[in-house]
């Protein structure tokens, strides 16, 4: 559903991604995997529109989207939770998630009984401004405004990072409930490989802005050449 | 006694218009980053638009209906202020975002071209507009006498301001604009048009300077160049409010409104400017992002 082909991307002049494909398939996640600064982020906000990609095709369900905006791309059914939350943190709660239904064509706010389901601790605090919260609860938020898209591609960006170990859990429960029970394609970027391996059906490798390994298991080797430190 | 209440009235009054031209240039310039440098033009559309339809009702309906031409005129004066002031973000400013030197010049530009548009049109004299016969006159309250048509103009204020808090805090639109001014990238990953709230907002900010021209033919005559006198004290307004914050800009707005008159009560109009000036710089050393400020909590 989503493919990228041979894209390169830049921040100003700097090159950090040279010829990287990767492909989304509904009801799966794939996992990209890779040390700090490889160009996982990059990759991700790519595939976002956030970052123009300087060459190379993106397609998303058989439509081209290479050029287009952002908003354009969430309205199509993309959802984003970028790496450092960046929740709205002088909207409250229930404000953010309201704005995550911008880009959902069906307007009701039915999904938030989902996502309270989801995160309780949400609920409890939907007046509240979204700076407020703890790292762990905006990190919780991020997610249920991008699920109030109700995505049909989900793109997470190191959802477990500097996060106590309860609410890693409820993610991962999240994200299994997700691939059991609506067809979304999840795409994951993770450092964590416990993380990733107990949710992804495929997996990337990156090093240095390249794909150096895919493949719907984890060789150990290659873990070990391009994740170890 | 007496002179502190009525002076404190003026001051009251004149932030009050100086809150209704700063509460555009705040929004404008807090939501893109555009020093708006024709904003001073729109209020004087909104003037001229409002002597055009005190010029409709005395030539063409009967005298006494002419009274009332002041509450058509407020619609009209924000309707040809944001329509024109839509024009100017859809001709020059949105291909200048993020480079906020080239739209401070450009906007610089737009201004002149408009002055001289309304001096082509308008003739280069002042004109009067008329007040109505009932907003002339004042009113006594404990032997101070209160000028109806300054009474008007705070009214007028608070109402846009309302209005204002309302849009801002609990509509929808208001909502996105809030969004895209605290995070454009997110807010456009979420599925806001950026663009489509960047031209709105300019023009509702425009809309209010002209309320702003409206409120000002009630004050004295109008001509082209009528805003650049309140431009300065304008920008000073949202740069000691803080950039994009309502309420810093009402704060802001009737404080330097009240200090503005009072120094020149107690001194003379020119020692009067040059207090206010040295307080607001004092103010910006010891907080130099204004009364309020977005203060976010990303990563901790």
């Amino acid at each position: 559903m989503l493919s990228v082909d041979r894209i390169d991307a830049a921040y100003d002049e700097s090159t950090v991604l040279r010829g990287v494909s990767i492909n989304a398939k509904k009801n799966q996640v794939t996992c990209i995997l890779g040390r700090n600064g490889v160009g996982k982020s990059t990759l991700i906000k790519s595939i976002m529109g956030v970052l123009k990609v300087q060459e190379g095709r993106l397609t998303f369900n058989d439509k081209d989207i290479t050029k287009a905006i952002p908003a354009k791309r969430a309205r199509a059914g993309m959802s984003y939770v970028p790496q450092g939350r960046e929740i709205f943190s002088s909207l409250t709660v229930e404000e953010n998630l309201l704005l995550g239904l911008e880009a959902n064509q069906n307007k009701k706010t039915d999904i938030f009984e989902t996502i309270y389901r989801y995160f309780p601790v949400l609920k409890e605090m939907k007046n509240r401004k979204g700076g407020d919260l703890s790292g762990g609860q905006q990190q919780q938020l991020a997610i249920g405004r991008a699920l109030a898209a109700e995505p049909a591609l989900l793109l997470l960006d190191e959802p477990a990072e500097g996060i106590q170990p309860n609410i890693v859990e409820d993610i991962q429960q999240v994200i299994i409930d997700l691939k059991q029970n609506t067809e979304t394609a999840m795409i994951l970027v993770e450092q964590n490989i416990e993380f990733a391996r107990s949710v992804g059906d495929y997996f990337y490798v990156m090093d240095r802005g390249r794909i150096m390994f895919e493949g719907p298991e984890l060789v150990q080797e290659e873990l070990e050449q391009y994740l170890s430190i | 006694m007496e002179g502190i209440i009525s002076q404190l009235f003026n001051g009251i009054s004149l932030g009050s218009i100086l809150l209704l031209i700063a509460l555009g240039l705040a929004i404008t310039f807090g939501l893109m980053n555009v020093i708006n440098m024709a904003h001073g033009e729109l209020i004087m559309i909104g003037a001229y638009a409002t002597y055009v339809v005190q010029s409709l009702f005395i030539d063409y309906l009967p005298e006494s209906m002419f009274n009332w031409y002041f509450i058509l005129a407020v619609p009209a004066a924000f309707l040809t202020a944001a329509l024109i002031g839509w024009l100017l973000e859809w001709t020059v400013i949105r291909h200048l975002y993020g480079r906020p030197l080239d739209s401070l010049l450009a906007t610089f530009g737009a201004g002149l071209i408009l002055q001289q548009a309304a001096r082509s049109i308008f003739g280069a004299p002042n004109v009067g507009v008329q007040s109505p016969a009932l907003l002339s006159g004042a009113v006594e309250i404990f032997s101070i006498s209160f000028p109806k048509s300054r009474i008007f103009i705070i009214l007028l204020v608070t109402a846009c301001v309302l209005f204002m808090f309302y849009y801002f805090y609990k509509t929808s639109n208001g909502r996105r604009i809030r969004a895209v001014m605290q995070n454009r990238d997110m807010a456009s990953s979420v599925g806001i048009s950026t663009r489509q709230v960047d031209s709105t907002t300019f023009a509702l900010g425009a809309g209010f300077a002209g309320i702003a021209g409206m409120a000002l033919t009630l004050i004295g005559p109008i001509g082209p160049t009528l805003g650049t006198a309140y431009i300065i004290d304008a920008f000073m307004v949202v740069v000691v409010g803080g950039v994009g914050m309502l309420l810093g800009t009402v704060i802001a707005a009737l404080g330097i409104g009240v200090f503005n008159t009072g120094f020149e009560y107690f001194t003379n109009a020119s020692m009067g400017r040059v207090l206010l000036f040295a307080v607001i710089i004092l103010f910006l050393q010891w907080r130099p992002n204004g009364l309020f400020n977005l203060s976010t909590r990303k990563l901790d």
